[in-house]
């Protein structure tokens, strides 16, 4: 259980990013304690030589002033007492003649510097050299430097400061790196748990969302950060599918409503010949009930599906150079009978010609179902105008009627499927006709819109590109039928 | 007429077996798809209607092979599946045409008799008489009792192919595929509205009508009540 726990908790966000965050503290505070402990140890000694070089320069000028006695006199003065331990001067002759020495008693195993002697008379300024010596913890520097010609000054002093200076340092930046792990891991497990709320309360919200709740959302704290942005990209995606659970269902409930009521009629007219055990008439009428219960069925199944594979991108369409023009020309022949049936007139305005690269099928169905739709809803005397206009690469069929108009309400939704007026409810129809018109003109990359003043009538309008580029790259799904 | 009938719906395969040989064809039944090819290699059909999911032996299997052992039967191929993509897919198999369950029988009877009619090269008439009506499918002309109607191109189309399916009952649906080259038939009632004018001129004024509505069904072309 614990190592499960252990296991668990390795996996976590949080943790990578805190042990990341670790990490770079680390290696970054290692950086700088190393960078100001290099400087301060180069400080130290560049001090320590200037001193040293201060201390030739004196020896010249006792030199200049007082000759060997000055410089042995002061010899003396700057190592008596407890200064013996501390600093020791030797004076050469360039040769390598010792001259004179002040007390060496705590300096044993200092040599002979010969090999330095000879360099330091060639040189532009002094040499400097750094000793261990056997009986001594702490190390010298040394300078050697000429105070007059054939004269060389060999002034050592004990490091001893220095180092205790540099190791109280060491101390303290090892000390610091020690802490480094210590304050690094609970400040970063602290900033990633702070950064990862957010996110955990999106999680919280989402399995919120999976149990069912589709109502919920996540709070936006609106401070325009990342987690925001997703809080509200993610808010935005749950509005989407919440919109088309309600529409499926809607549709499933209205699919069901409108099935239910041509299976009613046809269950109802069988069990009443069953009942009445009636003559070969009143058999002869149930068949035919059945028959066309059967084809409405049919119909609404089938719009359906049409719908559904149009509006997923999944139907593929048969574009072929089709003319706009005698498409709709054979659609208004074939409405005229029954316009003149119902006192209407129909009257068009159309060019020569209208070539499109589309699918002659389901555009014949498009124009259809636009005209039945004009003439459903008018009484006698009315008028349906059609217009046919090219624009550039795009074309503008608009079907203009005098009926009954739509309300701007329902004419939001009048394109939904299985949506109908309530004073189109008493019509024949199966509430498709414009969903499945709407799903076919977007499937050509087009759009359908209608402008209406209830009481004087509609005016649908069909945008359609020239050739069916959109619908093409729509879902990057290749159109077939294009030979 | 032989016909070879592959269909594993038992229900269907009655239905369809009974109406063909009311309209006069011999027809043989097979409801698995091994014996179905069997019988089609070992005897000889006018056509055949082949239902493409089968146990045993898909359709499709069946009319490849048909069509590797260079078999030039005629094949209706019905299928439940309604996509475009199953129809292309059917009819590259070498199916000759293709008719989506549920289907009305007067369509598929009229699709058979049409495949028969191409696979023999039956000529096409050129006069079609059904009563005193007569139909002349050079010169477009029609009569009846002798009488001269004039009828509109479209009006003509629609007598035409209802005197070409005479006493055979043509749905809406069929109406609107061979008169309008419409793959579907639109909500409100075009057709019967086209059926009744053509009905002012072709029965007005005479005792016997020619042009009937079968509920349900379609319109049919007949001189018998």
């Amino acid at each position: 259980m614990f190592s499960k726990t252990l296991r668990s908790l390795r996996h976590t966000l949080a943790l990578r990013l805190t042990i990341w965050y670790a990490g770079i503290f680390a290696v970054s505070s290692i950086l700088a304690f190393t960078l100001v402990y290099a400087s301060v140890v180069a400080v130290v000694q560049d001090r320590t030589d200037e001193d040293l070089e201060g201390d030739i320069e004196e020896f010249v000028s006792f030199m200049q002033s007082g000759g060997l006695e000055r410089v042995k006199t002061e010899m003396a003065k700057e190592t008596q007492g407890e200064e013996a331990s501390h600093d020791f001067i030797r004076l050469w002759a360039s040769d390598g003649r010792e001259l004179m020495a002040t007390d060496l008693s705590s300096w044993t195993g200092l040599g002979n510097p010969l090999e330095v002697l000879a360099k330091v008379d060639g040189a532009d300024g002094p040499i400097f050299a750094t000793l261990a010596l056997p009986r001594r913890a702490d190390k010298v520097r040394i300078i050697y430097g000429t105070i007059a010609p054939g004269l060389v000054l060999e002034f050592g002093e004990s490091l001893e400061e220095d180092e205790a200076l540099i190791a109280a340092l060491l101390g303290g930046v090892l000390i610091a790196l020690a802490a480094v792990p210590l304050l690094g891991g609970p400040v970063g497990w602290f900033m990633a748990r702070r950064a990862l709320r957010g996110v955990q309360e999106v999680t919280r919200t989402a399995t919120e969302i999976a149990n069912g709740a589709l109502d919920r959302r996540v709070e936006v704290r609106s401070q325009g950060d990342e987690l925001d942005t997703l809080a509200r990209t993610f808010n935005t995606m749950v509005d989407r599918i919440q919109a088309l659970v309600i529409g499926m269902r809607e549709m499933t409930d209205n699919l069901a409503h409108d099935l239910r009521s041509p299976l009613g009629r046809i269950r109802a007219s069988a069990e009443l010949s069953l009942t009445s055990g009636g003559s070969k008439a009143e058999a002869e009428a149930m068949a035919a009930a059945t028959a066309e219960g059967c084809d409405r069925l049919l119909d609404i199944i089938n719009t359906t599906l049409d719908i559904a594979e149009a509006e997923s991108g999944a139907a593929k369409l048969k574009l072929t150079d089709i003319d706009l023009v005698e498409l709709v020309g054979d659609a208004l022949e074939l409405f005229q009978a029954i316009a003149e049936d119902q006192q209407i007139t129909i009257t068009a305005d159309l060019p020569d010609h209208c070539r499109i690269h589309g699918d002659r099928q389901r555009l014949q169905r498009v124009v259809a179902n636009l005209l039945d739709n004009g003439l459903k809803y008018m009484s006698a005397g009315g008028r349906v105008t059609i217009k046919l206009v090219t624009e550039g690469e795009r074309v503008t069929l608009s079907i203009e009627d005098t009926g009954i108009g739509i309300s701007p309400d329902e004419s939001a939704r009048i394109f939904e499927r299985f949506y109908r007026c309530d004073r189109s409810r008493s019509k024949q129809g199966n509430g498709l006709g414009l969903s499945l018109a709407l799903a076919f003109v977007r499937a050509h990359g087009g759009d359908i819109t209608v402008n209406s003043t209830p009481g004087q009538g509609s005016t649908f309008t069909v945008v359609l590109p020239r050739s069916s580029i959109g619908s093409i790259n729509r879902g990057g799904r290749s159109i077939g039928g294009m030979h | 007429m032989r016909l070879l009938l592959i269909e594993d719906d038992l229900m269907i395969a009655s239905f369809v077996s009974k109406g063909l040989k009311e309209a006069g064809f011999v027809v043989e039944h097979a409801s698995e798809g091994k014996t179905g090819l069997h019988m089609a290699l070992t005897s000889c059909y006018d056509a055949a209607v082949i239902d493409i999911m089968l146990p045993g032996l898909d359709g499709l299997a069946i009319i490849d092979e048909l069509r590797q052992r260079r078999i030039k039967l005629p094949v209706i191929i019905l299928s439940a599946k309604r996509s475009i993509d199953e129809r292309v897919e059917g009819l590259e198999a070498g199916g000759d045409d293709y008719l989506t369950k549920p289907f009305s029988f007067s369509e598929l009877l009229a699709r058979i008799q049409a495949l028969i009619r191409r696979a023999n090269d039956t000529p096409e008439p050129t006069r079609i008489t059904v009563g005193d009506l007569s139909i002349d499918l050079r010169t477009r002309a029609v009569t009846r009792a002798d009488k001269r109607i004039a009828l509109q191109p479209r009006e003509f189309l629609l007598l035409e192919y209802l005197a070409r399916n005479a006493r055979r009952v043509v749905s809406k649906t069929m109406i609107m595929e061979h008169v309008w080259d419409y793959n579907f038939d639109p909500q409100t009632n075009v057709v019967e509205s086209r059926i009744c004018r053509l009905r002012d001129k072709i029965d007005k004024g005479f005792d016997v009508p020619l042009i009937h509505t079968v509920r349900g069904m379609g319109y049919v072309l007949k001189n018998t009540p």
